[in-house]
């Protein structure tokens, strides 16, 4: 499955963080981290190790999940694609805001963080490290549709380690925008949110979901070298 | 994006964005209902006010604001602010419903842009002339302000993607600065791109000889993306820009080869990484965007260079003056608030803040932002004061007499606005030759892959298109002209000469006359009284006040030596003025004239006047009323230091030099002796004047026409070339294609070598650009030019074009050197 990579995965959060720049727009003043406020601004690294980490266990489970599907239903695996193929494209649409699709899997998702929310509140404001960290990893759990989609990959990717990493790489993909938020001026991150920029960001994004569907009919003819480009990134 | 964007429903509570979701995503949130774009940012907007921080929202509202934001309704709404438009618009004298407006536009970067604009906004309603230049960022329109706002149109530039507002120095600058950072951080990173590609090409091509295992190349041509990414996105954005403006404004620039060239490279090596076969061209494609990228930096740098001249009053002028109130006390008060009528301290140093005269007090003042003459001016009480100048050492009170758009230096500005908004001949043909020049070349480069692919069936195929498209340089010939044009106008801007039609330049260098008027043009034109000779039965100082009274109604230089004589001030009725002859007015029921002596010796009857026969040689004019003469004056003119100079230098220029005047007296010919001019006309009548001009002309003369600007109108006119001889209070009077502010006739002799070098420099800036896209492109189709030769080429070739222009600039060009001329001509040449 050559697009099923950490590589791919990385650029999709890279592509879809102009929305996660709304989401967590003036989190760092929740923070207590606004650039203005010089030392603690450290905290968003607790915070998006934090989320990150949910992010990695996740993406596991999704594997372990994907692992156990295949095992039982081996037919499954070209089920599991389309689905990654289709939720990637409706998040392409979803991040230039063209169709919003993706909201009905998030109203899901919604009722999870209503068992989450309680939590944040202790919290809230962050005073420390450790709290940023814990925030962090709650906050990895917001219904958010590209998460879910990411999400959907790992778990067509069928293998445990494999899917952690595929979740930990689109996290990392985040992290530019995420992280630029304590340091970075407004002026760079509101340009990331312009519409032009968030149309070409989702079209590449429904790009890649289109890709997905097509290759394994694309390779049906081919020789197969995928497992190899697969491991290479492995080595990365 | 509306500031306030918690009040809109269209708007998600949270992060801004646009809700496209309808009502779905509501809750009520401190007691008001709040619309979300999507369950997760309602999900953390329940978050963060249930947990106390709601204030969150406040502070985040105030960075909401998208860069778009910078160009919305409430600064566009300022453009149409009345104390704001009194500072930047002007309205014409000829026409006063024409406002015209000078413009900074952000975002041009070659002569396409110049073309779009100027072509965008003929189209617009109510404009009556556009100039864009690119050179100084400026546009400056005539339109009917009355019809169109100010700010209607800043938003229709701002639609094709440029950025307007009204013109300043300052944030002319600030806008070159953000320029420059923007093309240096593109070049970084074009440049880091350029060289990591670059190694892994080396890798690639290294590993296509020893047969590489598929998954490492795969995986270099992966890496090659990933650095090619950013580079095709970000730092060739530019051109996609501009390519996607010619297309939509169906006028395609050089921009759109160029970004063919990069998207199609970018995009068939894309598809070889994907499917993992055919070749990869990120390193091409990095290079171009590299190379292209670092010439259009020069060329920029290059650009911001030669603008640097222009005079802005707004920011030479200083923000606040010191106003003398009711009270006779000082008190600070900002420029914009200064109306006419004011009268405003002056002290040493300080920059004079608005146009009017000397109140109070006496200093020097240096005018040379003016004339370009550095010697400082002796200025008393009723002296003309110009905005702009610096004042000496003394402290004078200043009646303002002009504020804003209608200071003189602004006129100044607008008399050479003028001149640069026409294009010469030239000009357009490059230009046009240039529009269809893209689309050949689009044409060319499709020929020649079908060549190559189907015909010659070489795998070389979309290697050679590439060089096509990237190799031809359109920019290079519509640069050529205007690029040197505006070099020219600033060197001689600065040496105090005003250059206000463009056909100037094309017809100096065919002049083969020039005729100089003698008052105020040769001479100072600064007449003193040095003998009166009473002839009836009236005292010195009762001749002196009629003469002056009729003289208040003459713009002769004559009439200047009378000002300040008089010690009451007669009525004057039923005055006449007769052009080189004298004037007529009745004074306390006695009819007078006061000219030359013919003229006025003709109103008691006689048809010639003598003079006594003691009197010395020399320019007399004759008082006479109906009983006979009154009073003969002896005015004496002093000749300008440089004179001399000017006619040798003219006549060591195989020009034939005339001496013009309507000066009837022996002073012209003695003149014309002394300088040695080649043929002299005394006391011709205007008619006689444009008469003579046009003789010369029928004998297939092309003559150059030197005046003061005010009497010799029509002559002026007439002329192949007119320059005249003023100064700044006299401006708005003044017509003539060109004209001498500093007074220096040596001058003129500049702007016969500024126009031949401009002329010189034109023509090989036009020949390089045609030979070079002549040469270079066929050579291309024939592949024996790589892709990146190509672009070294292209961002050469139009180097090249604004260096050249820069030469005409540069200091070093002096006139005649000295040596070959003879010892400058002092004394009192004869009288007149």
């Amino acid at each position: 499955m050559i697009e099923l990579t950490l590589g791919s995965a990385f650029i999709i959060g890279l592509l879809g963080s102009s929305h996660c720049l709304g989401m967590c727009g003036g989190l760092s003043s929740v923070l207590g981290a606004a650039p203005k406020e010089g030392a603690n601004r450290h905290r968003i690294f607790s915070y998006n190790a934090g989320r990150l980490l949910t992010y990695t266990v996740i993406g596991a489970v999704a594997g372990l999940l994907g692992e156990a599907l295949l095992a039982a239903i081996p037919q499954s695996a070209v089920v599991l694609r389309t689905v990654a193929g289709l939720l990637m494209i409706a998040m392409g649409l979803y991040v230039s805001q063209w169709w919003m699709g993706l909201t009905r899997l998030e109203q899901i998702g919604a009722i999870l963080w209503r068992a989450i929310q309680p939590l944040t509140g202790k919290l809230v404001p962050v005073s420390n490290h450790r709290q940023a960290f814990m925030l962090g990893t709650l906050w990895g759990l917001l219904p958010c549709g590209l998460v879910y989609s990411t999400l959907s990959w790992a778990l067509a990717s069928a293998q445990w380690q494999q899917s952690a990493l595929l979740m930990l790489a689109f996290g990392a993909g985040t992290l530019p925008a995420m992280l630029s938020m304590g340091y970075a001026g407004e002026k760079l991150l509101q340009r990331l949110r312009q519409p032009r920029f968030r149309s070409v960001a989702g079209l590449l994004i429904a790009v890649m979901g289109v890709v997905t569907l097509a290759t394994p009919f694309y390779h049906s003819g081919h020789i197969d070298h995928s497992e190899h480009t697969h491991h290479q990134h492995h080595d990365m | 994006m509306p500031i306030n964007q918690q009040a809109s429903p269209e708007n998600c509570f949270h992060c801004g964005l646009t809700v496209t979701t309808g009502d779905q995503f509501c809750a009520e949130l401190n007691g008001k209902q709040a619309h979300f774009c999507c369950p997760a940012c309602k999900a953390v907007a329940i978050t963060i006010v249930d947990n106390g921080l709601s204030s969150f929202y406040q502070f985040h509202e105030a960075n909401q604001q998208a860069p778009d934001a910078l160009w919305d309704e409430a600064v566009f709404a300022a453009f149409d602010d009345q104390a704001f438009q009194q500072r930047y618009i002007s309205h014409s004298q000829q026409s006063p419903d024409i406002a015209q407006v000078q413009l900074l536009i952000g975002g041009m970067h070659c002569a396409a842009c110049v073309w779009l604009l100027e072509h965008y906004l003929l189209k617009l309603p109510a404009i009556e002339k556009v100039s864009v230049s690119l050179t100084e960022q400026k546009a400056v329109l005539h339109w009917r302000l009355q019809d169109l706002p100010l700010s209607e149109i800043c938003r229709s530039i701002a639609t094709l993607g440029y950025q307007a507002e009204p013109y300043s120095q300052n944030q002319l600058q600030e806008l070159r600065q953000r320029e420059n950072h923007q093309a240096l951080r593109r070049l970084g990173v074009a440049g880091i791109g350029m060289m990591q590609v670059g190694m892994f090409a080396i890798a690639l091509y290294a590993g296509a000889l020893q047969s590489m295992a598929l998954e490492y190349r795969d995986f270099m041509r992966w890496v090659s993306f990933l650095v090619a990414t950013p580079v095709v996105f970000y730092a060739a954005q530019p051109f996609f820009i501009g390519a996607w403006r010619g297309i939509k404004m169906k006028s395609p620039g050089m921009d759109l080869p160029v970004a063919l060239a990069i998207g199609l490279a970018y995009l068939a090596s894309v598809k070889a990484t994907w499917l993992g076969g055919g070749d990869v061209y990120y390193d091409s494609v990095t290079m171009f965007t590299f190379l292209l990228l670092t010439g259009r930096y020069l060329e920029m740098r290059a650009r911001h260079f030669g603008g640097r001249l222009t005079t802005d009053l707004n920011s030479l002028l200083p923000s606040t003056v010191l106003k003398v109130n009711t009270a006779g006390k000082a008190e600070s008060l900002p420029l914009f608030k200064v109306s006419v009528g004011d009268t405003l301290l002056i002290k040493p140093g300080q920059i004079i803040p608005a146009d009017g005269s000397v109140l109070e007090g006496s200093s020097s003042v240096d005018e040379s932002q003016m004339t370009g003459e550095f010697s400082l001016q002796s200025k008393a009480v009723g002296d003309d004061l110009v905005a702009g100048t610096c004042n000496g050492s003394g402290v004078m009170t200043l009646l303002v007499e002009a504020v804003g758009a209608d200071l003189k230096l602004q006129s100044i500005n607008q008399l050479l606005q003028t001149a640069q908004s026409t294009k010469p001949v030239i000009a357009r043909m490059a230009d046009k030759l240039a529009s269809y020049f893209v689309v050949s070349v689009l044409l060319l480069a499709v020929a020649t892959y079908s060549y190559w692919h189907f015909i010659a069936a070489s795998d070389q195929a979309f290697w050679i298109m590439l060089s096509v498209l990237v190799v031809s340089c359109p920019c290079a010939l519509s640069l050529a002209t205007p690029a040197v044009l505006t070099a020219a106008t600033n060197r001689l801007r600065d040496l105090g000469l005003l250059v206000t039609q463009p056909y100037v330049w094309e017809k100096m260098t065919t002049i083969t006359d020039v005729v100089c008027d003698k008052t105020g043009t040769l001479t100072k034109g600064e007449l003193a009284i040095s003998t009166v000779l009473i002839q009836a039965n009236l005292s010195r100082q009762q001749c002196l006040d009629i003469a002056a009274a009729l003289e208040c109604y003459s713009e002769h230089p004559i009439a200047k030596a009378f000002v300040g004589q008089p010690k009451e001030i007669l009525p004057v009725n039923d005055i006449e003025v007769t052009h080189s002859a004298g004037l007529q007015g009745v004074i306390n029921g006695e009819t007078y004239r006061l000219g030359s002596g013919d003229f006025a010796a003709l109103l008691y009857g006689d048809a010639a006047a003598s003079l006594p026969s003691d009197a010395e040689q020399g320019q007399w004019l004759l008082l006479s009323s109906t009983k006979g003469p009154v009073c003969w004056f002896r005015l004496q003119d002093s000749l300008r230091e440089d004179a001399s100079a000017l006619i040798a230098g003219l006549q060591s220029q195989q020009l034939q030099v005339h001496l013009l005047t309507g000066d009837a007296s022996g002073a012209a010919q003695q003149l014309s002796d002394t300088l040695s001019i080649d043929h002299c006309t005394a006391g011709a009548t205007p008619e006689q004047k444009l008469h003579y001009i046009q003789q010369l002309q029928a004998n297939g003369a092309k003559v150059l026409m030197l005046g003061d600007g005010i009497n010799d109108v029509p002559v002026l006119a007439a002329a192949d070339v007119s320059v005249a001889m003023t100064n700044a209070s006299n401006l708005a009077k003044t017509h003539a294609d060109s004209i001498l502010l500093s007074g220096r006739l040596m001058g003129v002799m500049q702007l016969f070598n500024v126009a031949a070098k401009t002329r010189k420099i034109i023509q090989q800036n036009l020949a390089w650009a045609l030979s070079y896209n002549v040469l270079a492109i066929p050579l291309a189709a024939m592949a024996m030019i790589p892709p990146y030769l190509a672009a070294i080429g292209m961002s050469l070739s139009s180097l090249v074009v604004v260096i050249n222009a820069l030469r005409v600039q540069r200091k070093a060009l002096q006139p005649v050197s000295d040596n070959t001329l003879p010892p400058v001509f002092e004394g009192v040449a004869a009288n007149g």
